[in-house]
């Protein structure tokens, strides 16, 4: 008997030889105890696998939406909520930067001069900051950066309004600087209107998810 | 139960009518998970991630018998939860001997303080056919588990493990082979009345 033999017996066992195999198989086991045998054990392997008792679940195992990763269903305004929050949210940043880069275009100008006043040298700075404030004012023997600069231009006064006109912003000593229009900014009341209507549509946004999220956990 | 219109419903995304179909089929999916795992707790999860997986799977489902379909799904749950055992292994419950080696023989699960008769009830045998399952190789013992526990036929284990139909025959037999050595240790003990039942069932 072969490992043959016992694959047909256990497929007899169960009803699923060939009906060539089945009587030549008969045929067999009536005159080869040895075969019965076999047949005996496999069977009685069957039986005794066959005696286990059905166990019983020990709990449901019934789904939740959760637990198959499936997103609660949010009500139809929630894209409009999303829209509005960002798009909100754009234009707050949008006029943020621009009257940022309004401002910093207007002080431009003035920061160059400062930096002209100081010698347009940082490694000179200390030595400036340690000039007496009397010896500040212009003198004809030594002449100030500002100066040098308002040699360019016409000479509004002589003398002593050399003093008073060094103390003034360039914008005012330059005709044209003070006739530029000035600068776009998108007014603050806007900015604040934009921030509400994000922080309002977002905080909208996280109640409508909770609600939704509450109501299909209760599900 | 109108199982095709469950099935329907639950593949456009209906978990209740899945649900039905959980309650009508979770004692078969834990018991198979069972038999194949050894462990009830370890039974519980692959079944419940039978069930999860089917959920996210069932527009996959084409036909044919949902139950072996449900099978398929619960015995590859089982072999994930094997390969995780394997990865990280725990102590076996098998008593050492006294060199320290692992005990081979079910002799272990009897008794001593007991009557043979008293030795074999329900309890103990299943627990001792239960060890003898749990010695078959993975592929052998979902066979057994399919074919002699669930009751399904050739063509449907050999759907549920995805073999050909000479293969399923083949560790079919094998693994039966395999318990009856395996249960040799226990036959002798066996009361006559539980044998007489074997053999008339059979």
């Amino acid at each position: 008997m072969n490992f043959k033999d016992v694959e047909l017996l256990s497929a007899y066992l169960d009803g699923q030889t060939s009906p060539s195999d089945l009587s030549r198989l008969e045929t067999r086991l009536a005159s080869d105890p040895e075969l019965a045998a076999t047949l005996q054990a496999l069977r009685e392997s069957r039986g005794l696998i066959r005696q286990l008792p059905k166990r019983r679940a020990p709990r449901n195992f019934t789904l939740t939406y959760a637990m198959v990763g499936k997103k609660p269903p949010l009500p139809r305004s929630y894209p409009f909520f999303k829209f509005a929050t960002g798009f909100a949210a754009f234009l707050f940043l949008f006029s943020f930067a621009v009257n940022r880069t309004s401002q910093l275009a207007a002080s431009a100008p003035q920061a160059a001069y400062g930096i002209g006043g100081g010698g347009g040298d940082a490694a000179e700075a200390p030595m400036l900051e340690s000039v007496p404030a009397e010896a500040q004012a212009p003198s004809e023997a030594e002449p100030t950066m500002e100066m040098v600069f308002d040699a360019a231009t016409p000479e509004p006064a002589a003398g002593g309004d050399t003093a008073r006109t060094a103390n003034e912003p360039p914008a005012a000593k330059n005709p044209e600087a003070a006739t530029a229009p000035a600068p776009f900014q998108i007014p603050p009341a806007w900015m604040i209107v934009f921030a509400a209507i994000a922080l309002l549509g977002a905080a909208s946004m996280f109640i409508v998810q909770r609600l939704a999220a509450q109501k299909w956990r209760g599900k | 139960m109108n199982e095709p219109a469950l099935i329907q419903d639950a593949q456009r995304g209906n978990l209740d009518a899945f649900n039905t179909l959980v309650l009508h089929y979770q004692d078969m999916v834990f018991n198979t998970a069972l038999r194949i795992l050894g462990d009830s707790d370890k039974a519980a999860d692959a079944s419940q991630e039978a069930f999860i997986s089917a959920f996210r799977a069932i527009h996959s489902y084409r036909g044919g018998s949902f139950k072996a379909w449900l099978l398929r799904t619960v015995t590859n749950a089982c072999y994930d939860e094997l390969r995780r055992q394997k990865r990280r292994p725990t102590t076996p419950l098998e008593p050492e001997t006294d060199d320290g080696d692992e005990m081979d023989s079910p002799r272990w699960l009897a008794d001593n303080s007991m009557n043979p008769e008293q030795q074999f009830e329900a309890n103990e045998l299943e627990h001792a056919i239960q060890h003898c399952l749990d010695a078959l190789p993975t592929d052998f013992r979902a066979v057994v588990v399919m074919a002699d526990i669930e009751g399904l036929d050739y063509t449907e284990v050999a759907s549920v493990v995805r073999s050909p139909l000479g293969t399923i025959k083949s560790r079919l037999a094998r693994a039966r082979l395999r318990l009856r050595e395996c249960l040799q240790d226990f036959w002798e003990l066996l009361p006559a009345a539980f044998r007489l039942n074997i053999e008339t069932s059979a």
